[in-house]
């Protein structure tokens, strides 16, 4: 490699044509790819293309937005194109992102509605609850005022029957007494008395019992109905709870799912980009180990077949050499110019003859126009290359004298 | 004291010399040569009349610059021994300032102008051929003023006095030494009738 | 991705150029670059013009126009013994013989009577190199006027291969001082032409003269005289058609240094005080003076920017004598130089972009030019007492007086390569430069 550069250094003239070659090239390729892009935006090529239009709207989108498009009236076309495309891929972008966004707030309604769902939920069973409650209390309340009330009605039926009862047995044994003898109708009557003592004490206890046992049976019932009522309730209230606990559920694991979704791709874009990345390095270095061998090729083509070619340089180097010193010598610069700088082309033929000299614009004043020539004119012949193959038809003379 | 005795002994060499020559002068017939050399006082020194004895310095007598004296005191001025016989001041390179040998010179022409107000004294300044010569003229001037001020100091009165600068025009002595500049750099005293 | 295929296609495509390359010769031009130039004069030959009666011009316009050309030093002239043929027009050229003599440049011409007792002369500029003529010309010569022919058609081909106007036709003024012994001498101020040829003296003197300066129409010239009896000196300025003198400063101490505003209106001057020489302009349609400095040191040897907004002195203010500036109405006092032990005498070239003047060192007095734009010195002449330089009007040359062994003139290309002397009986000096004069 430094062989090579060492080289190149003895032969900097092929250096410089290299390098304009390179130029020359690179100015090929920058046309190419404004002729692959051309197609790529009038046709419907695959994503990577439309990224690369991408990627050349934003370069163009400033001078294209700052300036009127007509500034270009040759390529309207292909700034149309060009434009549509840009267009076209933004919105594309745009959509996708709008519709990105409309997907993440549909999931964020969603999940509110899930969640606002699930609390109306909790309300309403707790109401119904509350209700039932009340509901219940209210109905034991009325149930154990009802049995109050029947209670103390019987009672007081019992009473009036005891009364009348107590008035009937007054009214006999007043008639008792009347009538017949009284210690029969007494007895009688005592007998009467205490049997309808005893018997109203029977009746009096076997009504109570009855009223009791009634009381009871209903407050049974009525205590039965609340449980069973506020189990019912009970029930659905924990039914409800657990239906809105699994909704909740639902929607955390959703949301963990859907992140973990998210995540894991990112992950894979991640890798993907990194593999990519990696991919391009490994091409590039391969296309550095391809260069470079393809360097070292070049100078082991040099040295070995090119020993003849150094050989060629050297004699080059001479012949261009032997050229500028005969024109340098015949230059006879015009006295205080300055700033002069210039080319002119020269064609010669074989022999060196000059059959032609053209400035390529003015060296600066006529006078040293006049000057630059007549030294061309005055190396004529010009000399002559040691060998055929180097001899050029052409040479551009480049007047630059140190100040 | 150093300066005294310098100055003392200096007279006195002087003194001497002057003596020599005017023995000479009164030997050779007292010829004088009143021309005056064109304003090159000390070309006189190189002995151009070739009629003075070998035996020592032989002087022009120079009545140039002495126009304006009246005759009878015109003795003063050639007279070796009197001070106001040195009618030019040497100066040192690009310098205007009066070297303090020249005190007694400048004391004497200060008084006897101060004691003829109607003598009129003209101090060409001069220099040597080195630097532009419109530069040299205002160099010369600044000789020639830096001369009128000390005799204005000593009692000469302004009015009395003009200057001109000749710059290196008018030189003393021809050629490129070091010693003709010497003798270039210099104000004459020209004691003028006007 | 398409980004990879790229790079990879443009590092396989370098290396298929570079091995093309290194394989075969390119098939683009063969590059050569020019970075020197050859130092030398420009060869040139000005055959002597044919005349069509056969009857010898009364004045040689060739050598003329030769020896103008020769005295700026850009060129070589070709010997005329030398010369295998003598042609007057271009189809009697044979091109091989002057190349083989390495004659690139060749002047053919002719003059024929104008009826008017005057010439037309034509003549043509030949490229020996080409084979051909690249140039041609005709001018009409009045009946005197075959002297100002030759050094026309030296301004033609001086501008023709510099790019810069030929002051050939413009004059200069000196002073010249004869007689050896100091009683006997005598000072004339001499008007001649640029190259010291045809002078005729405007003004004699046993007193000395100085500092001639010229109008910027070339019809006036501006000096010093001095009485040397009266110990007076005076500015005058004197009308060379007529004669006609004008005093516009006199009197004891300093009157000196005279210089023309560009407009021709003013005449900046020295003038002293006390011993203090200042500088002042003296208005010529007003008759009133300005004093622009003030200083008690020395200010002399006033120079006018061309376009008239500047004057560049000499000053001593700051001891040795340096060049400054200060407006041409007075104040904004600068220093312009700092170079050698001291610097006197400046002079704007014409486009006012140098300043000449005389530069002291080790090596004596030296004509120097400043660039004052970026204030560098370059000294372009030899010493060891070089004078009063004066640019050409064309700017490409200064004209300067040397002392020493000989007086005399001698001129200096701007870049200090090209020196010529000008002969002159006598001791010459303080040269000024006339305007182009065409």
């Amino acid at each position: 490699m430094l062989d090579l550069l060492e080289k190149m250094g003895e032969h900097w003239r092929a250096v410089v044509l290299a390098v304009l070659l390179h130029v020359l090239v690179a100015a090929f390729l920058i046309f190419g790819i404004q002729f692959f892009h051309d197609s790529a935006s009038k046709g419907n090529r695959g994503r990577s293309i439309i990224e690369a239009s991408v990627v050349q709207a934003s370069a163009q989108s400033t001078p294209a937005s700052s300036e009127p498009a007509q500034k270009q009236p040759q390529k309207p076309d292909q700034q149309q194109n060009e434009q549509a495309t840009a267009e076209a891929a933004k919105k594309q972008a745009e959509a996708q992102k709008a519709a990105q966004q409309k997907a993440q707030q549909q999931a964020a309604e969603k999940a509110a509605q899930q969640k606002a769902a699930a609390q109306q939920a909790r309300q309403e069973a707790a109401q119904k609850a509350a209700q039932q409650a009340a509901a219940e209390k209210a109905k034991k309340q009325a149930a154990e005022q009802k049995a109050k009330q029947e209670a103390a009605q019987k009672a007081k039926q019992q009473a009036a029957q005891e009364q009348a009862e107590k008035e009937a047995a007054e009214k006999a044994k007043q008639e008792a007494a009347a009538e017949q003898a009284r210690k029969a109708a007494q007895a009688k009557k005592q007998a009467a008395e205490k049997k309808a003592r005893e018997e109203a004490k029977a009746k009096k206890k076997a009504a109570e019992q009855k009223a009791q046992q009634e009381a009871e049976a209903k407050k049974q019932a009525a205590e039965e109905k609340a449980r069973k009522q506020a189990e019912a309730q009970k029930k659905a209230a924990a039914e409800k709870a657990r239906k809105e606990a699994e909704a909740k559920k639902q929607a955390a694991e959703e949301k963990a799912r859907k992140e973990a979704e998210a995540k894991k791709q990112a992950a894979e874009e991640k890798a993907r980009k990194e593999a990519e990345a990696k991919k391009k390095a490994e091409a590039q270095k391969q296309a550095r180990e391809a260069a470079a061998k393809a360097d070292l090729q070049k100078a082991l083509a040099q040295e070995a077949a090119g020993r003849q070619n150094a050989v060629n340089q050297k004699a080059m180097a001479r012949y261009v050499q032997a050229i500028q010193d005969k024109v340098e010598g015949n230059w006879i610069r015009p006295p205080g110019a300055s700033n002069i700088s210039c080319k002119v082309k020269v064609t010669q033929l074989p022999g060196g003859q000059i059959t032609n000299v053209q400035l390529l614009g003015s060296c600066g004043s006529a006078a040293i126009d006049r000057s630059v020539k007549q030294a061309i004119y005055k190396s004529d012949p010009l000399p002559t290359p040691p060998s055929d193959n180097l001899f050029q038809s052409e040479i551009e003379f480049t007047f630059k004298p140190d100040q | 004291m150093r300066h005294f005795d310098f100055q003392f002994a200096r007279r006195l060499m002087l003194v001497m010399v002057l003596l020599a020559t005017a023995v000479a002068v009164t030997a050779c017939g007292g010829s004088k040569n009143i021309r005056n050399n064109g304003g090159m006082p000390e070309a006189g020194m190189q002995g151009s009349n070739g009629q003075s004895s070998g035996m020592g310095q032989s002087r022009d007598i120079d009545v140039r610059g002495l126009e304006g004296i009246p005759k009878g005191d015109r003795h003063l001025f050639t007279d070796p021994n009197n001070p106001l016989s040195t009618r030019t001041i040497y100066f040192s390179l690009d310098s205007s300032a009066i070297p303090s040998k020249y005190s007694n010179v400048i004391q004497a022409h200060a008084q006897y102008l101060a004691n003829h107000r109607n003598v009129h004294l003209r101090l060409e300044g001069n220099t040597d051929e080195r630097g532009t010569r419109e530069y040299n003229v205002a160099l010369g001037e600044r000789r020639a003023e830096s001369v009128k001020q000390a005799l204005v100091l000593s009692g000469a009165n302004a009015s009395q006095i003009t200057t001109i600068s000749y710059g290196e025009e008018r030189p003393a002595v021809l050629g490129h030494t070091e010693a003709a500049y010497a003798k270039n750099r210099r104000v004459d005293f020209i004691y003028t009738n006007q | 991705m398409k980004y990879k295929n790229l790079q990879s296609l443009v590092v396989g495509f370098a290396t298929l150029c570079l091995m093309a390359i290194a394989v075969s010769p390119a098939q683009a031009a063969l590059q050569v670059d020019i970075t020197k130039s050859s130092d030398s004069a420009i060869p040139i030959a000005i055959v002597p013009f044919g005349s069509s009666q056969g009857q010898q011009m009364p004045v040689d316009v060739a050598q003329i126009a030769s020896n103008d050309l020769a005295s700026t030093g850009l060129f070589k002239i070709f010997p005329r013994g030398n010369m295998l043929a003598k042609p007057s027009s271009p189809d009697q050229v044979n091109y091989d013989n002057w190349r083989t003599q390495h004659v690139d440049n060749l002047v053919v011409g002719s003059a024929s009577p104008n009826g008017q007792g005057g010439y037309k002369i034509t003549f043509n500029l030949l490229d020996a190199a080409q084979g051909q003529s690249v140039a041609s010309y005709q001018l009409n010569a009045g009946p005197n006027q075959l002297r100002q022919a030759g050094h026309t058609i030296a301004n033609l081909l001086y501008q023709r291969f510099t790019g810069k106007k030929g002051y050939f036709l413009s004059r200069i003024a000196y002073v010249t001082v004869t007689g050896s012994s100091a009683d006997k001498r005598q000072f004339r101020l001499v008007v001649s032409d640029y190259d010291g040829s045809h002078p005729s003296t405007v003004y004699s003197s046993q007193d000395p003269i100085m500092s001639p300066a010229w109008s910027p129409d070339g019809k006036k010239l501006a000096y010093v005289a001095f009485n040397v009896y009266k110990g007076v000196s005076s500015v005058r300025v004197q009308d060379l058609a007529t004669g006609k003198v004008r005093t516009i400063a006199s009197g004891s101490g300093v009157n000196g240094a005279p210089a023309w505003s560009p407009d021709g209106n003013r005449i900046a001057l020295t003038k002293s005080q006390n011993g203090d020489s200042n500088i002042y302009v003296y208005n010529l349609s007003t008759g009133q003076m300005q004093q622009l400095t003030h200083s008690s040191s020395i200010d002399t040897e006033a120079a006018w920017s061309p376009d008239g907004q500047k004057i560049a002195f000499t000053s001593d203010r700051g001891g040795k004598p340096q060049i400054y500036e200060m407006s041409s109405h007075g104040g904004q006092v600068q220093r312009l130089t700092y170079d050698g032990q001291s610097n006197q005498r400046p002079d704007f070239s014409p486009d006012g972009k140098l300043l000449a003047m005389v530069q002291q060192s080790a090596n004596g007095f030296r004509i120097a030019v400043m660039n004052l734009a970026n204030n560098n010195v370059r000294v372009v002449s030899d010493g060891p007492l070089d004078d009063s330089p004066a640019f050409a009007p064309n700017g490409q040359a200064i004209l300067y007086a040397t002392q020493g062994s000989s007086n005399s003139l001698a001129t200096v290309s701007v870049d200090g390569k090209a020196k010529s002397t000008l002969s002159q009986a006598g001791e010459v000096r303080e040269p000024a430069w006339g305007p182009l004069g065409y």
